[in-house]
């Protein structure tokens, strides 16, 4: 299907899935004042990021482009809340092959973006599957 | 607005309502109600098309504003009951909410609303995509704000509004500022009135209380919400020197406020038979348009039009007479009740591998565009006349559940407030209940249900959305 999306305008949940595609890990935090945070402070320095608007006004940074992207995301299964928590995302092998697939749809500026921002994501809100990274510290991270 | 001269008003007038009783409304605030600005209101219904399905949902957004006036003036009671309470007192410093706050806070709700076009949200979803909303929400002022949000700032902050208030409201209410009403519509204010905007356009605002609970009373829709513990519950603490914040003393209110949302948009705002009506409504616009007929006078080619028409035109006898055909048939469709028929369900139930294309299915929803692309084609592949204004993908966006991580509330023995989120992951609970509800359809004329069903499965299968009998079934539609 994704054939017919070559020529396609980036919408909002093409340039979350394509920082997911590089991401090195396969897991993120789920706490949406983090994933906000740090994509609105990234969005000074990407191109790509413009898809979002962040408003400023509330207790953190807020987009309802970037909420509504990780709504797709979940609801097409790319990623996944982890039952009973409901505090962390999994990309599962299939969605990460299906975040492949759209950051093969983006220019190549565009995929150096989203590269660059999958590193940035990964340090600041990214857990291992295998060895997890405490929650504590990636938030400090992320207000720091 | 402009030639519209308000009368002298001695004192306050009361107005009763269903939901919240018997309220006062003082001059300041009758010079608006009164005006044709706030009176337009009364045409146009608060959950747009929903009484095709919900037949008491007849309410508007004139009560829907005169309620929000009223949870206002609890909220602000409730807090400066909170506030005299030594213990909140403490928290917040020492504050009180001036009388003069408490004005501006109900004009700002009286007028939150006032940018809404006919249908409310139904028009909202069609002229959010003309260039100079698409332009505007580009702007960091108007980042996240809705498009209707946007117009309600904007007509206040115009000169023939301006006027009106330095004349005529002015007067009654001297430290009322225009300016700052207009924020807080926004959801912005000055970090010491923080919780102003809180009140006005945040997680937990008043807005939200009073159309969740009208919405749910008139759809006779059972819902949860507590409105009563809710202002049990919120108070006022210092979270940085300068900011007062909303904060509440548990997590109860808010999930029960929450999941009644939930269960109004997946029984009320996104039924089939609601969105099959939307979808009337976005042909018309879209055939208008395309076509440069006029209805009302109109093309629809600006947000601003959208303005100048209500609900009561689009319905009236009168709509119908003076148009041309093919739009006096799409009006009478919705007069008439004539709806769309949905003739394919695309769920995880009926999506053989949804896994591998629910992506790029939700994708194309995110484009009008895209979405247009999808439905040409599906009118080709039938080899009939039907007009592609009425063949609909309806791919519904979910509902914001920012709340939980937006509000702030104090657990038992802490002194320091957390997000709600922080108590009980509120949001990722809701959101998997809301995908798991979460349904698309394709619409046609009933007499091409079938039809334009084996083209549709005919065009996703071709993107390799492979359907099973459940898609048609569940619309009943038969493809022996």
């Amino acid at each position: 299907m994704n054939t017919t999306l070559q020529h396609a305008d980036p919408v909002p949940s093409d340039v979350l899935a394509g920082i997911l595609a590089h991401l090195g890990v396969d897991k993120f935090t789920g706490d949406s004042e983090v994933i906000h945070t740090i994509l609105a402070r990234a969005k000074r320095h990407y191109s790509v990021l413009n898809v979002y608007n962040f408003t400023s006004g509330n207790l953190y940074p807020f987009s309802r482009e970037l909420e509504e992207a990780l709504s797709i995301l979940q609801r097409s299964r790319m990623i996944r809340m982890e039952n009973p928590d409901y505090d962390t995302y999994v990309i599962p092998p299939t969605g990460k092959r299906l975040a492949e697939q759209i950051f093969a749809m983006f220019a190549a500026d565009d995929q150096r973006q989203l590269r660059e921002l999958a590193e940035i994501f990964a340090s600041q809100c990214g857990k291992n599957l295998y060895a997890p990274v405490d929650d504590r510290d990636t938030e400090e991270e992320a207000h720091s | 607005m402009s030639g519209y001269v308000p009368r002298r008003y001695r004192s306050h007038k009361v107005i009763h309502d269903n939901l919240w009783g018997t309220n006062r409304y003082y001059p300041e605030e009758l010079v608006i109600i009164d005006s044709p600005l706030f009176q337009r209101l009364r045409s146009i219904h608060q959950t747009g098309l929903a009484f095709v399905t919900y037949p008491s949902l007849r309410h508007s957004r004139f009560e829907h504003s005169l309620g929000v006036a009223a949870v206002v003036r609890r909220f602000v009671r409730k807090l400066r009951e909170r506030l005299k309470e030594s213990e909140t007192s403490l928290k917040s410093g020492q504050y009180e909410i001036p009388d003069s706050l408490l004005q501006q806070l109900r004009l700002a709700s009286l007028l939150h609303d006032c940018g809404h076009g006919f249908f409310s949200h139904v028009s909202e979803s069609i002229y959010k995509w003309t260039p100079e909303l698409t332009e505007l929400r580009h702007k960091q002022e108007f980042s996240s704000a809705k498009p209707s949000e946007i117009l309600s700032y904007l007509i206040l902050k115009s000169p023939t509004f301006q006027q009106f208030f330095e004349n005529h409201v002015r007067p009654l209410a001297p430290q009322a500022k225009l300016d700052f009403i207009a924020d807080l519509i926004l959801g912005k204010a000055p970090p010491d009135t923080y919780f102003a905007a809180q009140i006005i356009n945040g997680s937990l605002d008043s807005d939200k209380i009073d159309y969740i609970s009208r919405d749910a009373l008139y759809a006779g829709v059972n819902t949860t919400i507590d409105v009563d513990r809710i202002f049990n519950d919120i108070s006022l603490i210092r979270t940085e020197p300068q900011v007062l914040t909303l904060v509440l003393d548990g997590v109860l209110p808010l999930e029960r406020l929450m999941f009644s949302k939930v269960v109004l948009y997946s029984s009320v705002y996104h039924h089939q038979k609601v969105k099959a009506a939307d979808c009337i409504v976005e042909g018309l616009i879209e055939y208008l348009r395309e076509s440069g007929k006029k209805l009302c006078g109109f093309s629809f080619d600006a947000a601003v039009d959208f303005l100048k028409v209500t609900d009561f035109d689009l319905l009236s006898a009168g709509a119908v007479q003076s148009c041309d055909a093919y739009t006096r048939a799409m009006l009478l469709r919705l007069q008439q009740r004539n709806l769309l028929q949905r003739c394919l369900v695309l769920s995880r139930e009926t999506i053989e591998n949804y896994e591998s294309c629910a992506y790029f299915l939700n994708r194309v929803g995110q484009s009008p565009e895209e979405l247009r692309k999808l439905r040409d084609r599906i009118v080709q592949k039938t080899k009939r006349e039907i007009p592609v204004h009425e063949v609909w993908i309806s791919l519904p966006e979910q509902p914001s559940l920012r709340e939980a991580s937006q509000t702030l509330a104090i657990r038992p023995g802490d002194d320091q407030p957390v997000r709600v989120s922080d108590i009980f992951p509120l949001e990722g609970w809701l959101r998997a209940f809301s995908d798991n509800k979460w349904k698309g359809h394709i619409f046609a004329p009933p007499e091409h249900s079938e039809v334009v069903a084996r083209a549709a499965k005919e065009v996703l299968g071709e993107m390799e959305v492979r359907l099973n009998s459940r898609s048609h079934a569940y619309a009943h539609v038969s493809l022996e």
